[in-house]
Formats: C-alpha cells, sequence, structure tokens
C-alpha cells in the first residue's frame, strides 16, 4: 500500500482527518522544532489532535517525549508553536486549568502522603470541594487504601497510579501520559487501559506516548508515530496496523520436524521463504506477508502433520522495525 | 493563613524538616551556643557577653555561618527540585512562576532564620544567664542581622541554584573564597560583598565602637542595598524559571 492509497495514513505535512473543530478542546503543533546544540530531537513536526486517544509512538530516543514535553509546556519549541485550545503554551499558566500530565519520571516527593500530593495538586489547581475530588480520583486509580502511606514506601506501580490521580484530580480536558502502563502489574494494566479509554471516550483530549505498539492498540484509535525526531504517519491505529502487516515479517518457529513444517508451509503458501535456524537445535526461520493467518493456521497444520511445536515467536516485532516499516512506507 | 493559599511554602518547608539539610543547619546555628558553653567551661562566670559572643557573631557567624545555612536551605529549595525533576509537578499548575518562586524564598528565609534566631538567642541567655549581664543592645543587633544576611544570601543562592548544577561547591567557593577573604581583605570588593553590609548594619547597631568604623556603609545605605541585592536576585530568579526547560 503507498501513501497515496491509504485513507487514514496521511503524509507529516498533512493534518490529521480529526482536525479538532474550534469549540472542542484541541492540541496543535505548528511546525515544530527541538533541538539541543547540535542534536535535533523533534524536526518540523505538525498535527491537531482533538477528543479522543491518541498515541504518540515511537521507539526510545525517537523523539517522542521531547515532543511531550513540548506539548505540555515544559519546554519550549526552538522553532514553531504548540497550543493548547488556541492558546500557545508557556505564556500563560492559566493554561494548565485544563491540563494533567502523568509525566514518566518516578521520583515524587517522598515524604508526603499519597493524600497529601492529591491535595498539593488540587489546591494548586484551584479546586472547589478539594476533599470530594481527591476522593474521586483516588477511587479512579485504586489508591484510596493506600492514601495515609507516604509515597517513599510506595510500590513503582502505586506511584505510577498516584501520578494518574494527581494529573486527573481536578477533572482535566486535556491529559498527557508518558509511558503511563509503566510498572503496572498485568491487573493494574487492564484497569488503566479502561481508564485511558474512558477519559477518550469522555470527550478529553488524550495524548500517551509508548513505545509498545501491542500496548497501545488496547486503547488508543489514533497515533502519531515519530521515527528520529520526524512524523513519519499519523492516523488511525488500524490503517498503521494494516499497513504493519502487508509486510514480510520474520517468524521463528522450535519444533521437532522442522524440514516436514518448512516445505509444508511453502506448499501451502503460508510463508514466501523458509530456512533452517543454525543456531538453534529444529529452529525454522520463516518470512511471511501474513502473519496473522499463519498464527491462525499453524496449529491445525502441525497437528495435521504430527509436528509438535515448542516454540513461536516474532523476530522482528520490536517497535524499532514496526516503524521502520511505517516509515518507509510514506517516504 | 491557611496551608492551602501556601502550598508550595508547605511543601518548601515539609521538604526541609524531613530532609537532612535541616540537620547540618541547626549544627550550624548552634556553632555560637557551643563555643559559648567552651567559653563558660573555660572562663567560668566571669566572661564578658559582648566580648565573647559578639566578637564571635562578627567574625564567624556573619561572614561564614549565616552564608552556609542559606546555602543548604536555598541550593535544595529549587535546585534539588530540579535535579530531581519534581519541579514540573509545580510547573504544570495554573500557578505563575514568580508565585511558586516566593512562597519558595520565603520558606527558605523561614527556615533559615527561625533556626539562627532560636540558637543565637539560646547562646545569648546562657551567657548572659551565667555572667548576668543580658545584652539587649547585641540581641537586637544579631537578630536584625541574622534576617538581613538569610534573606539576602538565600536570594542569591537560590539564584545560583538555577544557574549551574554544582551549586553547593559553588557556594561554598564563594563563601569561603570571596566573602570570607577577599571582600574581608580587598577594600574595592568589599561593596560587592553582601557580609559588608550586614556587619556595617550590626555594627551601627551596636553602636559602641567595637566594630572599625572607618570601613563601613551607614545602616540605612545598607539595608537598601541588601534589600534590593535580594528582590534583583528574586526577579531574576523568575525569569531564569520561566526561560527554563524542564527536561
Amino acid at each position: 500500500m503507498t501513501t497515496a492509497e491509504t485513507e487514514t495514513i496521511t503524509p507529516p505535512e498533512q493534518h490529521r482527518e480529526t482536525t479538532p473543530k474550534a469549540s472542542m478542546p484541541s492540541v496543535k503543533a505548528n511546525n515544530v522544532s527541538k533541538w539541543y546544540g547540535d542534536v535535533v530531537a523533534v524536526s518540523q513536526v505538525s498535527f491537531a489532535v482533538g477528543p479522543g486517544v491518541t498515541a504518540l509512538l515511537g521507539p526510545n530516543g525517537s523523539g517522542k517525549t521531547t515532543m511531550l514535553k513540548m506539548l505540555a509546556g515544559l519546554t519550549g519549541p526552538s522553532t514553531g508553536t504548540v497550543t493548547i485550545n488556541d492558546r500557545v503554551v508557556r505564556l500563560s499558566s492559566d493554561i494548565y486549568e485544563n491540563v494533567g500530565m502523568v509525566p514518566e519520571q518516578e521520583m515524587i516527593y517522598p515524604f508526603l502522603t499519597g493524600y497529601e500530593f492529591l491535595r498539593l495538586n488540587a489546591v494548586m489547581q484551584h479546586c472547589s470541594d478539594v476533599d470530594r475530588k481527591i476522593l474521586r480520583a483516588l477511587e479512579l486509580v485504586e489508591m484510596r487504601d493506600a492514601a495515609d502511606r507516604r509515597i517513599g514506601e510506595y510500590s513503582k506501580g502505586m506511584r505510577q497510579r498516584i501520578k494518574m490521580a494527581a494529573a486527573l484530580v481536578h477533572d482535566p480536558a486535556i491529559v498527557f501520559m508518558d509511558e503511563p502502563l509503566s510498572g503496572l502489574d498485568p491487573r493494574q494494566r487492564v484497569r488503566a487501559i479502561e481508564l485511558i479509554r474512558d477519559l477518550g471516550n469522555e470527550g478529553r483530549v488524550v495524548i500517551v506516548s509508548s513505545h509498545l505498539l501491542h500496548e497501545v492498540q488496547r486503547f488508543a484509535e489514533q497515533v502519531l508515530v515519530i521515527v528520529n525526531g520526524h512524523l513519519a504517519a499519523s492516523g488511525s491505529f488500524r490503517a498503521i496496523r494494516d499497513q504493519i502487516d502487508e509486510h514480510a515479517r520474520q517468524i521463528l518457529i522450535v519444533c521437532d520436524a522442522p524440514r516436514r513444517l518448512g516445505a509444508s508451509l511453502i506448499e501451502m503458501d503460508q510463508a514466501i521463504s523458509v530456512r533452517l535456524d543454525p543456531t538453534r537445535d529444529g529452529g525454522l526461520i520463516i518470512e511471511s506477508k501474513d502473519v496473522r493467518r499463519l498464527y491462525t493456521n499453524l496449529p491445525q497444520l502441525a497437528q495435521t502433520l504430527n509436528v509438535r511445536l515448542y516454540e513461536v515467536r516474532s523476530l522482528d516485532d520490536s517497535l524499532a522495525s514496526v516503524f521502520s516499516y511505517v516509515t518507509e512506507a510514506v517516504r | 493563613m491557611s496551608v492551602d493559599r501556601i502550598p508550595v511554602f508547605w511543601l518548601t518547608a515539609r521538604q526541609f524538616l524531613e530532609g537532612r539539610s535541616i540537620r547540618v543547619v541547626a549544627l550550624l546555628a548552634a556553632v555560637p551556643l557551643l563555643l559559648g558553653i567552651i567559653e563558660i567551661i573555660a572562663v567560668g562566670t566571669d566572661l564578658q557577653v559582648r566580648n565573647m559572643l559578639g566578637q564571635g557573631f562578627q567574625d564567624l557567624t556573619i561572614p561564614t555561618l549565616l552564608p552556609l545555612i542559606a546555602l543548604i536551605l536555598a541550593s535544595s529549595a529549587l535546585g534539588n527540585e530540579i535535579s530531581d525533576r519534581t519541579l514540573l509537578y509545580l510547573a504544570l499548575k495554573p500557578w505563575s512562576r514568580i508565585r511558586i518562586v516566593l512562597e519558595k524564598y520565603a520558606a527558605t528565609i523561614s527556615i533559615g532564620i527561625l533556626i539562627a534566631i532560636v540558637l543565637v538567642f539560646a547562646a545569648w541567655a546562657l551567657l548572659g544567664g551565667v555572667s548576668s549581664n543580658f545584652d539587649g543592645e547585641l540581641l537586637l543587633a544579631m537578630m536584625i542581622s541574622i534576617v538581613l544576611a538569610i534573606g539576602a544570601y538565600a536570594a542569591a543562592f537560590t539564584l545560583l541554584s538555577l544557574l549551574i548544577t554544582r551549586v553547593l561547591m559553588a557556594g561554598l567557593l564563594y563563601v569561603l573564597i570571596w566573602e570570607s577573604l577577599l571582600a574581608q581583605f580587598i577594600p574595592g570588593l568589599r561593596l560587592l560583598s553582601i557580609q559588608h553590609y550586614v556587619t556595617s548594619v550590626y555594627a551601627n547597631v551596636l553602636a559602641d565602637g567595637s566594630v572599625a568604623g572607618s570601613q563601613l556603609s551607614s545602616s540605612g545605605a545598607s539595608v537598601i542595598v541588601l534589600i534590593t541585592a535580594s528582590g534583583v536576585f528574586i526577579i531574576l530568579t523568575w525569569l531564569r524559571l520561566q526561560q527554563m526547560d524542564l527536561d
């Protein structure tokens, strides 16, 4: 699929089709660049984000955290402008009445209790009915029982959740989250994903930075893909995913009869190439353009051939390789 | 005033009171008291409070102890929050940066002045009680000097903490080399020293000629210089914080 054929993946110079209406909360980056000395962290990025959950995706070091910090006004762009609800950030602190942020860093004032930390945030956000809002925020992240404990005693997951509560205590219309699922256990992840989805469904602008593609697809409808500081693609998650799926991907299969299985996969047009893995006994590296179909059919095929499968995993499902597909596609 | 009206002040005061730096500050502020106890043990009750405590205040407390107290507190008020990145929890609020700076500064000088005044007062009361000589003029001079010195030094070091990362080292060099050495012995530099103006106020309040009078500025001019300098440092701190990237 080429860029021209893609309806929902747009090249970086175009705004997304979800460009918000004037009355909706919005976050816009207009030709934004950021460099540190000779190092360019973000280069000429433009987009507009409206209500719903948008993922800021990119491999580590791609510039997505810098982008998120510029959106939140923590860092000023070297060139270009960032606006929140059509007001330029960093010019006025009033803008933060509508903004909440979950930063990536773990450090929170260790001497405060969770309740005191939320109270600090609520008071500084000029909240009325502070206690009720704190209680609501604690319940959102299931931290009510730990509210009177010092943050210094919290686990990583608890610190992550109290940061979320602090970002939401004043009921903001715009929420930035930097790797929000980091440190959460599986059950907490499920709850956090539900929470992020709910925030988007309530009409808030939620921008979530992540480097984990499989994680993002569970809550984001829209994605902005940042690669090497450039906006490589933007649009619906499904379109990006479909584009990724069209590229041949390498799968490692470890089984007790690799030659027999490999021959059948080629014969049945499930793979475009097959080779034995010299580093693994019973290892078979196959290249497939339809990985989903392969994963669906493989167990049945193995059973028919009486082949025992020990391991099946993607060799190039890392975000870096996935992004390289997308980057190539939009060039 | 409700804690909710000054949350950054409250937060900063909690940071100080729960941290290790407060113990170092208390130890520094207790030096005059410790010296007083040693003096009592060595000399007995026949001691001159103004000679002992007053001279020590002029030679040690003003040039070294008060700047160090201010340095330890001011360097952690904003500087530590920048280095551990907790400052962004305050920066992402509809709270003006000047208000953040002012509340941080107010907490710094409140804690510093409170500790210094309590322990210097304890030294004065101990020596006065032992010698039956409660020198009210000396007490007033010391209290005013503590307020002015910590106020000016804290403003300077708060600004410094936003300009460089190794603020404690730089501040120590400033205190020990500039304030305690160069400004003491090189006449031209004296006018660029906070210590000079604090000493001038101290000497003028004492008004007994015990401090070399010819090199002093007037009390009024000294107070104006110290307050103006503090104000300028605070404004520069605010401007710097406005421009800073909180990475």
